[in-house]
């Protein structure tokens, strides 16, 4: 490999090789000592960064007969300087829940993409996808059956439900609150229609999270965010207290007085916790984990309206259910989803992401379209304009 | 796969588009449900569903006007998505509702250099030929450079089209396919029927205006 020579002179990336860290550039170049295509990325990408400007675009659609969605279509628009990418299509493969996979599977996955792709890989998408760059519009059926039989699927895309994709929860964390993986599993085979077929306003992303750490940034990436929670007490071992204090914690210092409601205290002796207060910051839980569990009466809460930044600017998700049981069939999760996806689907406009159709209708009209109460946990602080009258006010007159 | 696009399936499934219609009222899910069945792995229920978007265009406007800016969308999506029967369904919703479409032809002919989208924005244009006869017209020279396509589905489908629009300069290029043998299966009807494109062709001839 070390003596292949390159077919473009890469100066500018040869600099990113430099250092301790890992280097794409290095993994690019070793790709290119077997795929062409991989070398034609790196002639780009180089003049990519001397020129300051992507030279990808989008120039056509592609994809596999009997699915809208799953194929990215993308052109060079140097194809004949560098003719290696000029089709340089990406596909999305449905991961695995928790992105658990054997190292079988993993050599099944690369062996399919080397026979018909370029062989680079994002792994994983920030849909979280397990994300294949770079094939032509000729290779897409056949590689697409060469998953198929091996099992594999195409991810979302467009205006579908996209791959719903979630922390690995109790596979290896003893935070959360519910088996994440289940009802990502399960949700993703409940919809296959909305995920391979496009049918709605614009994309819909589930991110699932086991606890209120929220480790896949549900509440920020995701237009139903469904975060694992309890009801109940936060579980408090007292004796494993005094085992933090004797390996030298302090546990005023660093715990009650980190607390951002006030809601702990610490006598030197006693852990008492206010748990109506407890605003599942997981801090105390975080850092004494072996003194304190979330309680038992576990579920999930669920945000809606998360999305980053395209048309509107980017928005964390609002709380719509402040609790909700999470456990097989899922009946109430599923009738929720159903609820978001009849009124977004049927008044959203064109490319509006459900946070955006909130913000346009208005938090309470949305809450009233979708069956669901107002709590006052959703109200930041108290209206600052006097001059806005409620509805209730005029029926009053 | 829900209840209610399960439902739906079966209707187009019968060829029976009048329950689809009376659902509709009860239910506007129907449309989302239309809209996902054009990219369904069976063929003729793509076509169908394209059918019954026109018939609820025509009945129902209101509930089709929205979906005018998702489908031209989708001819364009640069985020992964493919509206492999977009072209198709805008064809007919304008044939049937004309007032939902207005300038939409022009933006069709953009596709014709589209893989994908080709030979479906062709039918489309044959389809929108009826309500938009002086539109249609001014594209016919577009229309007829794809009787040249390498692919006979397109051939085909460039044949329909002139021939729906009717105008006589595309008599040259449809007299081009006459020794023409491949076979080229198009949507009519209600079903998918294959013909030779010589036979397309000539079926367009026949519906040509004098020059």
């Amino acid at each position: 490999m070390a003596d292949h020579v390159h077919k473009y002179k890469t100066p500018m990336l040869d600099e990113l090789e430099k250092g301790p860290w890992p280097s794409f550039v290095k993994e690019i170049k070793r790709a290119a000592a077997k795929r062409p295509m991989a070398e034609g990325l790196l002639g780009q990408l180089e003049r990519s960064y001397k020129d300051k400007q992507t030279y990808w675009k989008h120039g056509g659609l592609v994809g596999i007969q009997g699915y809208g969605a799953g194929i990215i279509g993308r052109y060079s628009a140097l194809g004949t300087e560098f003719p290696e990418v000029a089709a340089f299509h990406t596909v999305r493969i449905n991961q695995p829940a928790g992105w658990f996979y054997t190292s079988k599977a993993l050599r099944t996955l690369c062996d399919i993409w080397d026979k018909h792709g370029s062989g680079l890989l994002n792994v994983h998408g920030s849909t979280g996808d397990f994300v294949l760059l770079g094939t032509t519009s000729e290779k897409l059926e056949d590689c697409f059956t060469d998953y198929s039989n091996a099992g594999w699927d195409l991810g979302g895309s467009s205006s579908d439900m996209r791959t719903p994709s979630c922390c690995n929860g109790m596979a290896r964390c003893e935070f959360a609150c519910f088996d994440t993986m289940a009802l990502c599993h399960d949700l993703t085979m409940t919809y296959q229609d909305e995920l391979h077929r496009p049918a709605f306003p614009y994309k819909f992303k589930i991110k699932i999270a086991g606890c209120p750490n929220d480790c896949v940034a549900s509440i920020a990436r995701s237009d139903l965010s469904i975060m694992g929670t309890w009801k109940d007490e936060i579980r408090i071992d007292q004796a494993e207290c005094q085992a933090y204090i004797k390996a030298g914690m302090d546990i005023v210092a660093e715990i009650t007085g980190m607390c951002p409601t006030a809601c702990m205290t610490w006598d030197g002796k006693t852990m008492k916790i206010n748990n109506h207060e407890c605003n599942r910051c997981m801090h105390c839980i975080n850092f004494m984990p072996k003194a304190l569990r979330h309680g038992k009466e576990t579920g999930a809460t669920i945000l809606v309206g998360g999305k980053a930044p395209i048309l509107e600017g980017a928005q964390l998700a609002s709380v719509v259910v402040p609790f909700m049981p999470m456990k097989a069939p899922f009946s109430e999760i599923k009738e929720f989803i159903q609820k978001l996806w009849d009124v977004w689907g049927e008044n959203g406009n064109n490319r509006e992401r459900i946070g955006e159709f909130m913000l346009r209708v208005g938090v309470g009209n949305f809450m009233e379209s979708i069956g669901e109460a107002p709590n006052p946990n959703m109200v930041m602080h108290p209206r600052e304009n006097p001059y806005i009258f409620y509805e209730e006010y005029f029926e009053e007159e | 796969m829900s209840t209610l696009r399960r439902s739906v399936r079966g209707h187009l499934e019968s060829g029976d588009y009048a329950p689809v219609l009376s659902l509709v009222v009860a239910d506007r899910g129907v449309v989302r449900a239309l809209v996902s069945l054009l990219c369904d792995p069976d063929e003729l229920l793509r076509w169908r569903a394209v059918s019954a978007l026109g018939q609820l265009a025509g009945a129902h406007p209101d509930l089709a006007q929205p979906l005018v800016a998702r489908l031209y969308w989708s001819l364009n999506d640069e985020s992964g998505g493919i509206g492999w029967m977009s072209a198709p369904a805008l064809g007919e919703i304008g044939r049937f509702a004309p007032q939902l479409l207005s300038k939409c032809v022009r933006p069709l002919v953009r596709y014709l250099d589209e893989p994908f989208l080709l030979a479906g924005s062709l039918w489309a244009i044959g389809r929108l030929a009826p309500a938009y006869p002086a539109e249609t017209r001014e594209v016919v020279p577009e229309v007829a450079l794809c009787c040249a396509s390498a692919d006979p589905a397109v051939r085909a489908s460039a044949a329909f089209a002139l021939g729906a629009v009717g105008d006589g300069r595309a008599r040259i290029a449809l007299t081009g396919l006459a020794d023409d043998q491949s076979p080229a299966r198009l949507y009519e009807e209600g079903q998918l029927v294959t013909k030779q494109v010589r036979e397309w062709a000539g079926e367009a001839l026949s519906r040509l205006r004098a020059a």
